[in-house]
């Protein structure tokens, strides 16, 4: 399995999905999910991409309800609060810088095809 | 020139075991229909006379005495499974869906009647624990009625939403209490700030009024026995005679609720070989100290409930009761007490669930008018999508102009009656629009749509106008019983669990567990669906299996093959399941949904003897052990076994639904087993860590390596982490370490072989090929008299060999072919 | 000398189809027969072209010196061919994207490089050529097929099978496929074919940022191989490891490793990157807050180059957030804002379930992080559920080999190369991620795979594949040194030597 993988259940979390703050009121998260499926419906070129900590990610009506179910559900928002709370600065705690791949070394053994993933 | 509105229609019916009912919304009133005779039940009766002509409702069930052979009644418990029932007069044959969609005609046409609408599109009521194959018999029973096309809605949530619409304003925790004719279903519910939300679900698909009933007929058969008439319950002969009594009973019942006693009084019931009358008083105490028990049944599953979701005493703001059998003074009495909530007011009982499914339909915008032909276009067309009822007062409305000649720039909404209008919106480059609305609190909205030209001139589009009904928002409704792939090995890759929203789609990647030759015979892989919360798949219901054919393999797939399995499962019980084979490049997509399999009545009658000796071994291990636990979980669970006896009983003497509420009962029971099993075994497998290494310490400390001993140790330790972590997989897998190394030291002892041998020569008829093991046994007599230990160990380990594979394993995963990644 | 040469390559003939039984009587390194074959039969073309020179001679309206020029020019060119069939495979057809001239040229002309598996090369070279152009499914599929061809497959067979996975978007099965064919013995795997396999794994690895797999690979793997030493090396400096070479050393690498153009943007970054002569590791401060755990822990998923003390100080952070009081505090508050009863030990085990799942999933994907991370309880814990999941992987795949060799059904040689190297992928790395489930996984493994091997050998004759089997169980067997004696014995059975 790639590294890429690895957070693409974080790029789900609900308040990424719905794009809603976590102190946002039930209210408002109702809305904000409601007019997302109905731009979704109509077929709105704008609505099946949103942005997360982690790089841009696609959703789909599917998505959005089971969002707006999970945040519905006290426990399981306040669960996925934590998991939506996280910190945007782009510093670190950790010293150690991460260290980059080389994203074309494919192209070093003559690999032109898309690489399997 | 503003045409005049034509309200929507929107219908909602709730199928009952007893009655049926359906009601009609029309964005602002609620109306429950009457029937021919002038009745807003109709009792879900079917008669098919001689000639074939097919009776709904009360002129059927006036013929349940006299003509029981061609007249069903109680058949929705058995939708979903194979049964068929006989018409003999007519000589037809029908099945439970069939009859339900009669029923469905039959309240269709009651509309029609009544207002002037054949309703092409409806909501229908479910049972909210009934599984998948029995969902996707009623709405084979809609489609069968003439509905184009149908929206299920589970009976609680359908009544909380009726409650929740007369009872608006209220936020916390309640309950809606579902004792119908033949299920009790029990849900808890949230309300926030007009947000309806399901909580979470129980209840007992086979507990209802019919069982008060029984208990009635029970004691008036007991009353007869003393006075010296038998009816036995367990002869086909007697089966008439019962029904009547039934009938009787059903009267008695309701004249209790009334009075401190009431008369049964039957004359002229056919007990085959003779004719008896009956005639016997019941009391309210007798009857009440009888109704107890299954009352307090229902309240267990209510307090059950409200514990998994952490609901203490005194938090509910209240409870709506739902059902006939709920006006008996006696329950209410009882459920008052034991959950300490009011009830909800002025909420009739008997047609709740239809004014909730009505409701609904108005929710998800599913009118029930035959489509009209499209108006002509007045102005541009738009595409528009906005919620038909909401909790929200500013709900956005979103929309797309489909025309994009560029003449119309801007948007802009504004209630038909005056008093709000919207700033005119920009459409974006692709010509979709949002636009938050104002609606007026607790009615229904009407907005015109207009179009704002480049100049400020605008223009009307079409559609001109829509409405929004301000009420309840309600969630979307929660999977009741988690849904999952069988494994191998015997364990269940869960898809959805219990309480996800419907619609819901998943995919999970998967692999064989043997190799699937093509062209082989039969099916190659089998890919069972089930239903359930338990870890072991046997124990789980199974509702469907994608089984894909091995003609339509192109090549072998080795064990470990990918499999990437996607489940989808829609409101109305739909399944669809479709599996691709990338290395074979393949996908398949053809589920059987599987009716319930009809178990033998001696099939039946052996597992419950297992069980009752499972039960019985049980007791005595806890009364040995001491266990006082185990001991008052089983002495809790054994009455159930006599319960289940009944029922096998009364199916021998044809009574189908006893039949299926046995065999559902004995499979609860044998999960209750295996988890008091399971509990029971966790302290043995410590005893057995001890044991066997204590065992193998001798062999290896004596015959061992030095790396072997320190393997050991190892081994042991690591079991000992594992069986305080509690991980029974990994405890297995260090007991079988320490075995290899104890046996690899035990062999190198002198006479190890020969000891072995003689083992196995004593088992010689175990082996697969007997034969083959006979001839090896000579042979290696031969060798022990030899004193030849090479030859010796070559034999024994051929008839190592030719010891049975476990097949038992794979057939309690329902025969999957799957395992998890 | 023609009919001497016919003599030679009869005898040679003979005796490979003798190879393999008993009846040895002396061993030649199969590179030998091949150079001799190939001698042989450029000796036997001299007469041949000399004949079709003076039959070309004859033909009317074509002048003699013409037909002469051609003749000669033909043969020269396909003598180089032949000669030097790999260097034209590498030079000329595949980044000409020649699928079927490669597999032709490298099936027919005895390449030395891939002695004895001709048809193994030819599929290898076809391979490349489609990664050059895209193949499509129909040209996949006639060149897998052709790996159907030799009765017996070894290493260069695994290798290109693995490149048709790969090709067909298989990355778990090629990545199996290459690491066996990279932990092969000399005598199974040629020098070009390892360097194949291993140089596609450094890709693999490199592209994925995980460093400190491409420094395993091209480090610690014996034999070392010039480009995947290189670029190990570069990677050492890239992540700062406390062996990283100084600058001369890099270019000394780099100046002798192939495929200079394409390093030499990645030399370029190592030589910016400082080298730490500081040996010691520095301690990781402890994230403030949750927030600033949870984005320590995703950069640590997202830039995984292996680091085990980074996830251990994300997972500190995470534990030590998640212990203060406040935050029990601030969640009792939220669920009593939300309507819901005051349970923060729910939300909390929740929360640290989760974190689990995802360090779990890490560590699948990187199994060596485990020892360096191990002190951690969530990453014990996680550590828990993988190895849960890879036996339970184990012991499927061998039930497997059990049902199968008790009804005596093999696969085609193909299949159970891929299984066998999915299997040993799997015990790998249950043993990089925990090593002391050795024992275990040899409990497990051992009657079923060396039974299943001794079918392969005796039934099925596929003694490469044997003997690899017998290896592996033979390394980590050690514990039970009667096990280990056998699987020693059956190696010695089913060596060609």
């Amino acid at each position: 399995m790639s590294a890429r993988d690895l957070l693409a259940d974080w790029r789900g979390n609900p308040f990424f999905v719905l794009a809603v703050g976590t102190d946002e009121s039930r209210a408002d998260v109702e809305r904000a999910g409601q007019k997302l499926l109905a731009l979704l419906a109509v077929g709105s070129a704008a609505a099946d991409h949103y942005q997360t900590p982690f790089g841009p990610a696609t959703r789909d009506a599917d998505q959005v309800r089971q969002a707006l179910a999970a945040l519905r559900d006290p426990n399981t928002r306040v669960l996925h609060e934590l998991w939506a709370n996280v910190a945007q600065d782009g510093g670190t705690a950790l010293r150690a810088t991460p260290v980059d791949g080389w994203e074309a070394a494919d192209r070093a053994i003559g690999w032109t095809k898309p690489w399997p993933d | 020139m503003n045409a005049i509105k034509v309200r929507p229609l929107y219908v909602g019916i709730d199928l009952g075991t007893t009655n049926s009912t359906v009601a009609v919304f029309d964005g602002h009133e609620l109306t429950v229909v009457r029937n021919g005779q002038g009745s807003i039940l109709t009792p879900s009766v079917v008669r098919i006379d001689g000639r074939g002509n097919v009776l709904v409702g009360a002129r059927a069930r006036r013929f349940l005495d006299s003509d029981p052979a061609n007249t069903r009644s109680e058949f929705k418990r058995l939708m979903g499974t194979a049964h068929q029932l006989e018409f003999p007069a007519s000589g037809l044959v029908r099945r439970p869906e069939e009859l339900s969609a009669e029923v469905l005609k039959s309240l269709r046409q009651d509309v029609a009647d009544q207002l002037g609408v054949l309703p092409e599109r409806a909501v229908v009521s479910v049972p909210a624990l009934f599984e998948l194959h029995q969902t996707a018999a009623v709405s084979d029973a809609a489609r069968r009625a003439g509905f184009e096309r149908i929206e299920l809605i589970q009976e609680p949530v359908a009544s909380a939403i009726a409650a929740g619409w007369t009872q608006q304003g209220s936020n916390g925790p309640w309950l809606v209490y579902d004792l119908g004719g033949g299920t009790f279903d029990v849900s808890l519910l949230d309300t926030q700030e007009g947000l309806l939300r399901v909580v979470g679900h129980d209840g007992d698909n086979f507990l209802g009024g019919r069982d008060f009933d029984r208990v009635l007929i029970d004691l008036v058969l007991s009353k007869l026995t003393a006075d010296g008439l038998v009816i036995d319950r367990a002869n086909p002969q007697h089966g008439p005679a019962l029904r009547r009594l039934r009938l009787a009973a059903e009267d008695a019942k309701i004249e209790l609720t009334r009075a401190a006693e009431a008369p049964i009084a039957v004359s002229g019931l056919n007990l085959g070989d003779r004719s008896a009358d009956v005639d016997v008083v019941v009391t309210r105490s007798e009857y009440e100290s009888l109704i107890t028990p299954l009352i307090d049944r229902s309240l267990d599953i209510c307090t059950r409930l409200l514990a998994a979701h952490g609901i203490g005493q005194g938090v509910l703001e209240r409870v709506v009761l739902v059902g006939g059998p709920t006006v008996t003074p006696l329950l209410r009495e009882r459920v008052r007490a034991a959950l300490g909530a009011g009830f909800g007011e002025g909420l009739d009982p008997m047609t709740l669930v239809a004014q909730g499914a009505a409701l609904f339909a108005g929710t998800v915008a599913l009118d029930g008018r035959p489509v009209a032909p499209a108006a002509e276009a007045t102005g541009p067309k738009v595409w528009l999508q906005f919620p038909a009822m909401t909790s929200d007062l500013s709900p956005f409305v979103v929309g797309k102009l489909l025309d994009q000649s560029g003449t119309v720039e801007k948007i802009q909404i504004s209630r038909s009656e005056g008093e709000w209008t919207s700033e005119p919106t920009p459409c974006e480059a692709d010509g979709t629009f949002a636009i938050m609305v104002s609606l007026l609190p607790r009615q229904s909205t009407s907005f015109d749509l207009r179009g704002v030209l480049a100049d400020g001139r605008t223009i009307a589009l079409h559609p001109e106008r829509f409405s929004i009904t301000h009420g309840i928002t309600l969630g979307d409704p929660p999977l009741s019983r988690s849904v999952g792939v069988a494994l191998a090995d015997d364990r269940v890759q869960v898809y959805f669990d219990r309480g996800s929203p419907l619609p819901i789609r998943r995919t999970f990647v998967l692999r064989t567990a043997e190799v699937v030759h093509p062209g082989a015979e039969g099916y190659a892989l089998k890919v069972p669906i089930v239903q359930g919360e338990f870890a072991s798949a046997h124990l789980c219901r199974l509702v469907g299996a994608l089984e894909i054919p091995s003609s339509a393999l192109h090549a072998v797939l080795p064990a470990g093959s990918e499999v990437e399995l996607t489940i989808e499962l829609d409101r109305g019980g739909q399944l669809r399941a479709q599996a691709r084979i990338a290395s074979i490049d393949q996908i398949f997509d053809h589920v059987a949904l599987l009716v319930t399999p009809q178990v033998s009545l001696e099939a039946m009658s052996d597992a419950l003897a297992k069980l009752r000796s499972r039960a019985a071994a049980l007791s005595r291990s806890a009364f040995s052990d001491r266990s006082s636990k185990t001991a008052a979980r089983l002495s809790t669970a054994l009455p159930r076994l006599d319960d289940m006896q009944r029922n096998i009983d009364a199916a021998s003497g044809g009574d189908l639904d006893a039949g299926e509420q046995a065999r559902r009962e004995l499979s609860d029971f044998d999960a209750l087993l295996a988890e008091i099993e399971a509990d029971q075994a966790w302290p043995e497998l410590g005893k057995k860590i001890e044991d066997s290494f204590a065992m193998m310490l001798i062999w290896v400390a004596g015959y061992g390596h030095d790396a072997e001993k320190t393997a050991l140790n190892n081994a042991y330790a690591a079991s000992r982490r594992a069986f305080v972590a509690k991980d029974a997989e990994e405890v297995e897998r260090q007991l079988g370490v320490i075995r290899s190394l104890g046996n690899a030291a035990y062999f190198r002892h002198p006479q190890a072989w020969e000891w072995e041998f003689q083992h196995r020569a004593a088992r010689v008829g175990e082996s697969t090929d007997i034969r083959r093991a006979s001839e090896l046994v000579a042979s290696g007599q031969e060798a022990v008299r030899q004193r030849d230990v090479v030859k010796l160990e070559q034999i024994v380990r051929e008839l190592w060999r030719l010891d049975p594979v476990d097949r038992h394993e794979q057939s309690l995963g329902h025969g999957s072919g799957l395992r998890s990644r | 000398m023609a009919g001497l040469s016919v003599v030679i390559i009869l005898i040679i003939w003979w005796f490979r189809r003798k190879s393999g039984t008993p009846f040895r009587i002396i061993y030649l390194p199969p590179w030998i027969l091949a150079s001799i074959q190939k001698f042989c039969l450029l000796v036997l073309a001299i007469p041949i072209v000399a004949i079709l020179s003076s039959l070309a001679s004859q033909v009317p309206f074509l002048p003699a010196a013409t037909a002469d020029t051609v003749i000669v020019a033909l043969s020269v060119i396909l003598s180089i061919v032949f000669c030097w069939p790999v260097a034209i495979l590498e030079w000329v057809v595949v980044p000409l994207r020649l699928p079927r001239v490669a597999y032709w040229i490298g099936r027919l002309c005895l390449p030395v490089s891939f002695a004895g598996e001709s048809v193994a090369c030819g599929v290898i070279y076809g391979a490349l050529a489609m990664a050059r152009q895209g193949a499509s499914d129909r040209q996949l599929d006639w060149l897998g097929r052709k790996l159907y061809r030799p009765k017996s497959l070894r290493g260069g067979g695994v290798v290109a099978a693995g490149l048709l996975a790969a090709l067909r978007g298989d990355r778990p099965r090629a990545c199996s496929l290459m690491f066996v064919a990279d932990a092969l013995p000399s005598q199974f795997v040629s020098r070009k074919a390892r360097a194949i396999a291993r140089d596609w794994l450094i890709v693999d690895a490199a592209r994925a940022a995980n460093l400190r797999e491409v420094i395993r690979l091209g480090r610690r793997r014996r034999p070392t191989l010039r480009w995947s030493y290189t670029i190990a090396r570069i990677a050492e400096r890239l992540v700062g490891d406390k062996q990283a070479p100084p600058g001369w050393l890099l270019m000394l690498c780099w100046m002798l490793s192939p495929r200079r153009r394409a390093n030499l943007p990645l030399l370029r970054r190592a030589l910016a990157t400082p080298r730490r002569l500081d040996n010691t590791i520095a301690e990781e401060t402890v994230p403030a807050d949750l927030p600033q755990a949870l984005a320590d822990l995703a950069k640590v998923c997202e830039h995984g180059d292996g680091n085990g003390a980074r996830l251990v100080a994300a997972i500190d952070g995470l534990r030590a957030a998640l212990d203060r009081p406040g935050t029990r505090d601030q969640i009792e508050q939220r669920l009593a804002a939300l309507g819901a009863q005051p349970d923060a030990d729910a939300i909390v085990a929740g929360f640290r379930d989760g974190v689990v799942d995802l360090v779990a999933e890490l560590l699948e994907a990187r199994p060596s992080l485990a020892v360096e991370a191990r002190r951690e309880p969530m990453v014990e814990q996680a550590i828990a559920r993988v190895r849960t999941r890879t036996f339970r992987d184990i012991e499927a795949q061998c039930k497997d080999y059990e049902v199968r060799t008790k009804s005596g059904d093999a696969l085609d040689q193909i299949a159970e190369w891929e299984t066998w190297a999915m299997l040993r992928h799997s015990a790998d790395r249950l043993l990089e991620l925990d090593p002391a489930a050795e024992a275990g996984m040899f409990e497990t493994m051992w009657p079923v795979c060396n039974n299943f091997a001794v079918f392969q050998h005796n039934v099925c004759k596929r003694l490469p594949l044997a003997y690899e089997i017998y290896s592996w169980l033979h390394k980590h067997g050690q514990h039970i040194p009667s096990a280990s004696q056998l699987a020693m014995k059956n190696m010695r059975a089913a060596s060609i030597k």
